[in-house]
């Protein structure tokens, strides 16, 4: 059964440094100005952000490179890798809201920096809401770095697939265009593994994968 | 009986859930319900019956998933549960109702799926659900209000069958996109839905709540379908917390405080809607009064007119604004649209769209703007046009209830506005002007109002939903027009009747206007003026709005007044030469206002070009410089732009008009990307460097690029893409430029490209970011 958890701004907790690795301070603190108006932004962000998540615990079989997950058989060598034994993997979609994706439109408009800025709080923030979600899963120390796709040799076509087996936009307000990009923006889609052991890997969302052509690495 | 008098002569039963039942007979997760239509009509009979002997007596076909999105065999599909509903309801006395669910997509501005689509969509189901014999249309689950219009147009336009609309709201009493009862209200009354409610999300005690709002706002029968509380998982199993018992008894208050349809969805079985009829069916049956609220609405909120006078942002209008004449012939839409976010703070309700000029479409502009504008500003707008094929337009894809300017009492002017009107919903300002032209009396204006009305209600639109506008004149050329006007105002108020008024016009040919307007202004709304369009960056208009709003009560605690009042305190700003600094070193800093009063100050000494040459380009440079050499960051890049662009906007006016720029560069975010900040950025930094951008948006079409560059002698394009899947979208247009424009350079960006895909997909050159942009259109254009 798809469970749904919201969360209040006031719980969610962005990691600053990670909006300045999203705005290109890879190796060195930003700039006072330069945090002064990630502050504003992210204080309007979180205003009009409404965290909502939806999820569903599935058994998980690997045959070779195929992944099923019960509702879906996953061909990825990555998945099956990430996956690894596992009996059962949480599949969540994830969303800051409409309100968040309609400010970050308007702050581009207004002024392209705020816009920018904006679009890295909240890159930042869903991050830091699945965050909250995987420490909600039962055994959060045995969960597998999330993972998504697009991730590795992951198809994207496969969001389809979970946007359809969560039914997203019924419970949280999140499609696909044809495209394949979700709308709201920064939405995500993963698969977060129930490991047997605890789980030695400190890395989590983007910075697991190995694209090398990504800006943010 | 037919099922419109049936709900107006007693409370009408529906059906409640069907996917925890045909779970249980076998349904497999991720397996299409629909589809047992055809496999499985016994089990689908047997649902609906255990329905209708429970009680029911609207049962739903199975075809909430049922489009062309989801299904080749549409046509099969809901003849069969057209079929299979009917089939079961041979012995009672009940109707069917095709059940229309969302499309599972999002529509433009937010998503992809284009208004006419959507139409098509839930049209081609409305038609083939008709034919096999549905009893009336149910649109439900709809949590997208432009997706929940679209959805009843279809419907209208594709049978004559009553519509019924229920759609999602959250705990906040908003739907997902926003949208809150009273707008959703106004939207689908306008429409001409017969029957409108809330169903699915909540359990029927949060619905309790929101039942008052649908009672103090609309008009035609309110319709409630909770779900049996919230889902929980027990031994594996999907159960729901709220058993028959206690969902009957809420469904109870529910019909007390005024809902007349009632049922269930997820989660309810036969036995709650069984018990549910049994509590309910002596209960008193109170349907909703007829509401006189003027009403329009955006697609978060309503506004009312008739308390608070109404102010309408007159600032979106090419008449006599020169740059805004120029940025509807080149396209740029930011214009606009930072036009309507700045009235917006400036704190006006509604805003007025006029995008009339000659050279353009109106028709198309009208349909971009408006999108545009309703992508990122909620309030609601004033469709402002003659062109009856561009109000059309608007009408159609305006998400909520638009206010029309306007109708007069010319019969070609309502012969053309009232079917609009009455088709699609709205409000409507009528001019009291007719085919012997403008009364010189009040009673005059007065019986052409009364006259458009008489008219209004032959087309069945109600006298509510008619703004009469008595025309305020040039006082300089007629001493008594201020005072006709003023009387008709009052005449109207006297009578009910809404009125709204061009407050500047009475000022023409005279000086100092702003302050005859705003004395006009407070006298009229002392006579009762409900609406007026005004310029809100008066000082006078807007000090007038907040003493008369502050004076008759109609600002609570004056905390407007006190707002305004503190806004109006004189900010200092320290001009920039006076802290020494120079207007470069103010572009290299980012210091916005600082560098706009130091390259004013220059004009004083250096034309136009030489402080572009040898300040602004210079310092641009440097910036760039330390961009590409990465010592210097995004944001403080964007500063630099920033203040690069209010230095060039001082200067603007002072170049001679013909001195062209450095040669015109086409943007676009490819066919099927929605994603424009990076563009955005390019966008800014070309502009900063002298070049003329056309910037044709997101998700363009390869076509609509082909033919832009053509038609405007351009060559150079920069495309964006930001997912693999989009990537082939940008080969195309390339493909199509080669062929079309063989002489245009392409240069591409976006997170997924790199050298060896440009080089693949024939582009000219890969940007890794905006400057490297700037260098290659130097190259390409000097």
């Amino acid at each position: 059964m798809v469970e749904i958890i919201k969360a209040d701004s006031s719980q969610i907790i962005i990691d600053k440094k990670e909006i300045a690795v999203y705005m290109g301070y890879y190796s060195v603190p930003c700039d006072c100005s330069t945090e002064g108006m990630i502050f504003c932004c992210e204080s309007e962000f979180l205003k009009a952000a409404n965290f909502v998540a939806c999820c569903e615990k599935v058994p998980v079989k690997i045959i070779g490179d195929t992944v099923d997950l019960g509702f879906k058989a996953f061909s990825s060598k990555s998945l099956a890798k990430n996956l690894s034994g596992c009996d059962y993997a949480y599949v969540m979609a994830a969303t800051t809201g409409i309100e968040a994706h309609r400010l970050i439109e308007r702050n581009g408009v207004t002024s392209p920096l705020k816009g920018v800025i904006t679009d890295c709080v909240g890159s930042a923030a869903i991050e830091a809401f699945c965050d909250k979600i995987n420490l909600s899963f039962e055994c959060p120390d045995f969960l597998r770095p999330r993972f998504s796709p697009g991730y590795g040799d992951l198809s994207l076509e496969y969001q389809r697939d979970i946007v359809e087996f969560l039914q997203t936009k019924k419970n949280i307000g999140m499609v696909l265009t044809e495209g394949l990009m979700m709308v709201p923006v920064k939405s995500v889609t993963a698969i977060i593994g129930i490991g047997k052991e605890k789980n030695k890997c400190t890395g989590h969302g983007c910075m697991t994968c190995k694209s090398d052509n990504c800006p943010y690495r | 009986m037919t099922i419109l008098e049936k709900i107006r002569s007693s409370i009408t039963y529906c059906d409640g859930g069907a996917g925890t039942l045909l779970q249980s007979w076998g349904l497999k997760a991720g397996e299409k319900p629909e589809t047992w239509n055809i496999t499985n009509p016994d089990k689908i009979i047997k649902m609906h019956r255990l329905y209708l002997e429970a009680g029911a007596q609207i049962i739903t076909s199975c075809t909430f998933g049922a489009n062309r999105f989801r299904f080749d065999n549409l046509e099969e599909i809901i003849t069969a549960a057209i079929r299979n509903a009917k089939t079961a309801c041979k012995d009672f006395d009940a109707y069917v109702a095709l059940d229309i669910g969302p499309t599972g997509r999002m529509l433009e501005p937010l998503g992809d799926l284009k208004f006419e689509e959507a139409v098509s969509v839930f049209g081609e189901a409305v038609k083939i659900g008709a034919k096999a014999g549905a009893d009336l249309i149910l649109i439900e689950t709809m949590n997208d209000s432009l997706e929940a219009k679209a959805a009843v147009l279809a419907a209208k336009e594709s049978c004559n069958l009553p519509v019924f609309v229920t759609c999602v709201y959250d705990e906040t009493k908003k739907l997902m996109t926003g949208a809150d009862p009273e707008a959703m209200i106004a939207t689908l009354e306008g429409l001409g839905a017969d029957a409108i409610g809330i169903n699915c999300s909540l359990g029927p005690r949060q619905m309790l709540e929101i039942v008052p709002d649908f009672v103090k706002n609309a008009s035609v029968p309110i319709i409630v379908n909770p779900n049996a509380g919230l889902p929980r998982t027990e031994n594996g199993k999907t159960v729901f917390d709220v058993d028959p018992d206690e969902f009957s008894d809420i469904m109870c208050e529910i019909v007390k405080s005024g809902a007349t349809i009632i049922g269930g969805c997820c989660g309810t079985t036969p036995e709650h809607i069984a018990k549910t009829v049994e509590k309910t069916k002596n209960l008193p049956f109170i349907l909703p009064e007829k509401k006189k609220h003027t009403v329009i609405s955006s697609y978060t909120h309503a506004v009312k007119i008739g308390d608070v006078p109404v102010i309408i942002g007159e600032r979106i209008n090419p008449t006599g604004k020169k740059l805004f004449k120029e940025a509807l012939r080149r396209n740029d839409i930011n214009y606009i649209l930072n036009e309507g976010i700045a009235q917006n703070k400036k704190g006006v309700s509604v805003l007025d769209v006029n995008v009339g000029l000659p050279e353009i479409d109106e028709a198309e502009m009208m349909v971009n703007v408006i999108k545009a504008l309703q992508a990122v500003i909620d309030l609601p707008l004033q469709i402002d046009t003659v062109d009856p094929v561009a109000m059309e337009k608007a009408m159609r894809i305006y998400n909520g209830k638009p206010l029309i300017n306007s109708v007069s009492g010319k019969e070609e002017s309502i012969k053309s506005v009232f079917p609009l009107v009455k088709k699609y919903g709205g409000a409507v300002i009528a001019v009291t002007i007719d085919e012997n032209g403008i009364p010189q009396t009040a009673q005059g204006r007065v019986d052409i109002a009364k006259k458009i009305i008489a008219r209004a209600t032959e087309y069945g639109i109600e006298e509510k939903d008619i703004i009469v506008d008595p025309l305020a004149m040039a006082v300089s050329s007629d001493p008594q027009s201020a005072n006709v006007t003023l009387e008709a105002v009052r005449i109207l108020h006297s009578m009910g009747i809404k009125t709204s008024l061009g407050v500047s016009n009475i000022s023409f040919g005279l000086p100092s206007r702003p302050d005859i307007n705003a004395v006009f202004y407070t006298m009229a709304m002392q006579c009762g003026l409900d609406c007026a369009i005004i310029n809100p960056f008066s000082t006078e208009m807007m000090k007038a709005w907040h003493c008369f709003t502050a004076l008759t009560g109609k600002d609570e605690s004056f905390a407007g007044y006190i707002e305004f009042a503190d806004s109006l305190s004189p900010v200092q700003t320290q001009p920039a030469q006076k802290d020494g600094i120079s207007l470069d070193g103010c572009i290299i800093s980012g210091l916005k206002e600082q560098a706009g009063v130091a390259a004013a100050e220059m004009l004083k000494s250096l034309s136009p070009l030489e402080i572009i040459d040898t300040m602004i380009i210079p310092a641009l440079n440097t910036v760039g410089k330390g961009f590409e050499e990465k010592k210097v960051y995004l944001p403080q890049l964007l500063m630099s732009a920033q203040a690069a662009k209010e230095a060039f906007d001082a200067i603007k006016a002072a170049i001679p008009s013909g001195e062209s720029g450095k040669g015109k560069i086409v943007i676009a975010t490819v066919k099927g990307d929605v994603h424009d900040i990076g563009k955005n950025i390019v966008k800014v930094l070309l502009e900063n460097y002298g070049y003329e951008v056309i910037d044709l948006g997101k998700d363009v079409a390869p076509e609509k690029i082909a033919e832009t560059v053509k038609g405007n002698d351009v060559s150079l394009v920069g495309l964006s893409a930001l997912m693999t899947t989009t990537v082939p979208a940008m080969e195309e247009t390339i493909k199509l430029l080669n062929k079309t424009a063989p002489q245009c350079r392409v240069m591409v960006g976006g997170a997924v490209m790199t050298e060896e895909y440009a080089r693949m997909i024939n582009a000219d050159y890969y940007g890794t970011d905006a400057m490297a942009a700037v260098r290659y259109a130097e190259k390409v254009l000097g």
